[in-house]
């Protein structure tokens, strides 16, 4: 409480602006109550300025705030404020208080209007307005070095907080699974009592966001058991979502599917590839197949592909002709798997090509 | 020279059917589709009796080539990999270097061979001499098959009766043989 200082008028200093009153507000020096009445306290882009009932005027310069806290108030106690304090600049004339031995002060509101007031206190901290006017007018050369200087300042206030939101996100995310989980369990527990359409929405969200304990690098230190334990995790991933996708995905929908259901420990797609490539020596039931072309497919190890070249065969039989769009339009495929399927097709001798102006056309084979 | 009777030729069912037109990767398929090709244009110069090919034209004009039902051309590069197959199966000659002119030869000179000294020991031609021109456009060929032969064509027909010792080609002043006799042996 050493650091407030008396004022003799409630004239504002240059550039001063008043954010924010309140009053009944009750000063504290640390943890003990002041002797001063409950007041008015103004929140000015520079100072705290406290107008004590008994009409004597008490200023705290905001550059002298470390740190705040709001601390919630109960049924008999009013919301705080606790403010943390730097020490007490050299040379400045004391104050109401010579020496406390606190080094934070309390603002305690009894009528209300703390989280208003913590939230235009942040404001002016983060704008600093008072270095502003005590550093004076830029001009010349230092006046552009020095708002070179703060301006790389307020760049790295910036990132800080930015990261700092996203590290309690991640954070969150973790929590977020769970929560959905339990979600998931109430669900099975009330049946009935939700619409079934409802339901199944639900669910298949809950099922691509839900691989609860994903492998990560981290978990799993060398690289070798890293990749195997995700290839046993894509496996698992996998055996629930080809019967979906007529039992065949490229790589890189794969990717893309299977970081969505993790959701946070996004993988690489060289760890998922490099996963992959382990899939037939570990002995799981999927395999990693690779085209002519160089596209590279996910497949159920029991996938034929004479099947696919039926099921082709039949769909392009039924239509004439088929281009790989339509194909690929017909088995809800991506454009890229169709062309294997037909690529496939024209290599057995099912199919047979017609590339003209209006682009290129399968026909079933009738040489 | 006799587009007007290509209309009542028997176009083959593939004529009709896209895919024909466009080389196919699948070498199975694709000998296939030469094959036909082959068949396709043997078929088509015999029955219109044609024997020279000019594949600068013939891509830009002939029904053989161009599909103007279906909008298909076939490609200058499918076309030359079919006639070569052709020259390969002996059924085709180049006549020159740039491979754009080519005679058909949906019958062997051999057999043209065979055809005319048929005729001539049916005449009793034998141990006579006759012109080549009187083989191809004489009165007395007026309704043989070689009627109207290409002057080329009978002379390579005579060449392999020659080689047999079947005949004797008696060359006179004309390098493209077009004066020449011919003698033929019992």
């Amino acid at each position: 409480m050493d650091r407030f200082q008396w004022c003799d008028s409630a004239k504002l200093l240059p550039g001063e602006v008043i954010s924010l009153s309140k009053d009944q507000i009750k000063l504290y020096d640390g943890d003990d109550e002041s002797n001063f009445q409950p007041g008015l306290l103004q929140l000015t882009s520079h100072r705290l300025l406290f107008h004590d009932s008994g009409g004597s005027l008490l200023a705290l310069s905001l550059a002298l705030l470390r740190d705040h806290k709001e601390t919630g108030g109960g049924l008999t106690r009013s919301p705080k404020i606790e403010l943390y304090l730097l020490p007490r600049p050299q040379g400045q004339p004391l104050g109401p208080i010579a020496r406390s031995r606190y080094d934070m002060v309390k603002l305690s509101f009894r009528k209300g209007g703390c989280t208003e007031f913590c939230s235009a206190l942040k404001t002016e901290l983060s704008n600093k307005n008072w270095e502003r006017v005590t550093a004076g007018p830029a001009r010349g050369i230092s006046g552009i070095e020095r708002k070179l200087e703060q301006k790389r300042q307020d760049a790295g206030r910036d990132i800080n907080v930015a990261f700092k939101d996203l590290k309690a996100l991640m954070d969150k995310a973790q929590e977020m699974v769970s929560l959905i989980n339990t979600f998931a369990t109430r669900m099975e527990q009330s049946k009935g009592s939700v619409v079934e359409d409802e339901t199944i929405k639900l669910k298949s969200v809950l099922l691509s966001v839900g691989i609860d304990n994903p492998v990560t690098k981290s978990s799993h230190g060398s690289t070798t058991v890293y990749h195997q334990e995700l290839a046993r995790e894509l496996s698992k991933f996998l055996v629930k979502l080809l019967p979906g996708e007529n039992g065949i995905i490229t790589l890189a929908d794969l990717y893309c599917r299977f970081n969505r259901a993790r959701g946070l420990e996004l993988v690489s797609p060289d760890d998922v590839f490099n996963a992959c490539t382990l899939f037939e020596r570990m002995g799981l039931p999927v395999r990693l197949k690779k085209f002519e072309s160089g596209v590279l497919c996910v497949l159920g190890a029991s996938h034929s592909e004479s099947e696919v070249v039926k099921r082709v065969g039949d769909l392009v039989m039924k239509h004439k002709c088929l281009s790989v769009q339509e194909l690929s339009a017909y088995l809800h495929i991506s454009v890229l798997l169709a062309q294997e399927h037909m690529l496939l097709a024209e290599r057995v001798g099912a199919l047979c090509r017609d590339d003209s102006v209006d682009g290129l056309k399968f026909y079933t084979n009738r040489f | 020279m006799a587009s007007q009777s290509s209309s009542e030729f028997e176009w083959p069912v593939l004529y009709n059917y896209p895919p024909f037109y466009t080389l196919q990767t699948n070498l199975d398929t694709r000998a296939k589709q030469i094959d036909a090709w082959c068949n396709l244009i043997l078929n088509y110069f015999k029955y219109n009796k044609l024997y020279v090919l000019d594949l600068t034209e013939a891509l830009a004009s002939s029904p053989l080539f161009v599909n103007s039902q279906l909008n298909r051309i076939l490609s200058r590069e499918t076309a030359s990999l079919i006639l070569n197959t052709l020259d390969s199966r002996g059924n085709l000659e180049w006549q020159d270097k740039e491979k754009d002119r080519c005679l058909v030869m949906w019958r062997t000179p051999k057999e043209w061979g065979a055809l005319i000294y048929q005729w001539a020991s049916d005449n009793a031609f034998i141990n006579t001499v006759c012109t080549v021109y009187e083989l191809h456009s004489g009165d007395d060929t007026i309704n043989e098959e070689f009627y109207g032969l290409e002057l080329i064509m009978v002379v390579k027909a005579l060449q392999t009766l020659q080689n047999d010792g079947k005949a004797q080609i008696i060359q006179r002043s004309n390098p493209d043989m077009s004066d020449a006799g011919v003698k033929f042996f019992g």
